[in-house]
């Protein structure tokens, strides 16, 4: 169990693609925000000044997104998803009790791979924690080589529908159809 | 893309590891004294033996797929040109990229407070390009591609055509080491 303050800093995952929390007790009001900005939605993460120039130095011009953006936590109801590289920050004023964690997608992983090296390089000033998740990273890569060189995972089984496809004939790079979540759950604490 | 940029950062697996620019008795945030410089110099760091076997082990495996992805497809670039390797054009437009990054972030002076220097970087980058030959040779003439962009340029003309007659050669080689080798992972 971890304690986390609830932050009005922006957060971007530094060892996952994506993370999500879901609120499971609420000590005061159910009153956990989860934010993020247009920005990764509007903008390639793929520059580096993604972040460097047009983001931090323009963050006046993003607050306005902000409030668009706003995506309420309906208390135990709904939980709310990050995707890779999505800046976002966690707002509340009631400490709760939320059920959190990572994942990777496999048809995410290009937008990873852009997220990773943006905290790498600006870690503390965008990342608040580091999540023991490179194991997950090497599980992948060697369960991508069993689907795809050894032909070890059945075509009829469920992961076999995680793996990157190779069809036969032309399609364009990037189209990988499939999903694989490697979820590892958290149990935290939001003080404000 | 998706697989190539896996393979990508597990070949990147240490060297994006803060782990790897700290010595085993030096603090998180604090500078590196006389003795802890020379632990790191000598590569000797805060990831456990075992550790970094599975590091090793993992890269291998993606050094491995992206060989594979290189003998089975044959690639077109946005004006209908065979490009050639791109898995090691893609690693090594990332790798420079990234050290360029690092040196904007240096003079933008943000207090980042990491232990990795734009020096250590460069010295990692430079150990894990030499990890394999096409990379290595491509790294010398790495002025020539992009180093201001994580993606390739026009990515979405891209295209890629696998040649099934390879791929059945690869599937049927001999793949027991692997499951010796996992073990240790």
């Amino acid at each position: 169990m971890k304690v986390y303050p609830l932050s009005f800093w922006w957060l971007m995952e530094e060892r996952c693609g994506g993370s999500f929390v879901n609120v499971q007790a609420i000590l005061c009001h159910p009153s956990i925000f989860f934010c993020r900005t247009a920005f990764a939605l509007t903008k390639s993460c793929a520059h580096l000044n993604t972040i460097l120039r047009l983001w931090l130095c323009d963050l006046a011009i993003n607050c306005k997104f902000i409030l668009l953006y706003f995506v309420k936590f309906l208390a135990k109801y709904l939980g709310s998803f990050m995707m890779s590289g999505q800046p976002h920050f966690v707002f509340g004023y009631a400490h709760s009790i939320c059920l959190g964690g990572h994942y990777h997608l496999t048809n995410q992983m290009q937008r990873t791979l852009q997220g990773l090296i943006h905290s790498f390089i600006l870690h503390k000033f965008l990342t608040n924690t580091s999540h023991p998740t490179r194991i997950l990273l090497r599980r992948l890569i060697l369960f991508y080589h069993m689907g795809l060189i050894e032909n070890e995972i059945p075509e009829s089984g469920m992961p076999y529908t995680s793996i990157p496809h190779r069809p036969i004939g032309l399609f364009l790079i990037g189209i990988t159809q499939t999903l694989l979540h490697l979820i590892c759950q958290v149990s935290i604490v939001l003080k404000v | 893309m998706d697989l190539l940029s896996t393979c990508v950062l597990v070949i990147l697996g240490n060297v994006l590891d803060f782990r790897t620019y700290r010595a085993p008795t030096q603090e998180e945030y604090a500078k590196a004294d006389k003795t802890q410089q020379i632990l790191i110099d000598h590569e000797i760091n805060t990831i456990p033996v075992t550790e970094r076997f599975a590091i090793c082990y993992a890269r291998g495996v993606a050094l491995h797929l992206i060989n594979w992805i290189r003998c089975c497809s044959v690639i077109t670039g946005p004006g209908g040109d065979i490009v050639a390797d791109l898995p090691s054009r893609f690693f090594v437009q990332v790798a420079q990229t990234l050290i360029k990054y690092k040196e904007g972030a240096n003079a933008s002076q943000l207090d980042l407070q990491a232990n990795c220097t734009l020096g250590m970087l460069t010295k990692q980058i430079n150990n894990v390009v030499g990890v394999d030959p096409h990379i290595s040779s491509l790294w010398l003439e790495r002025h020539l591609l992009p180093s201001d962009s994580l993606a390739l340029a026009n990515q979405g003309e891209y295209s890629i055509q696998w040649r099934p007659d390879v791929q059945r050669k690869w599937s049927s080689l001999p793949h027991g080491g692997f499951q010796f080798l996992r073990t240790l992972h």
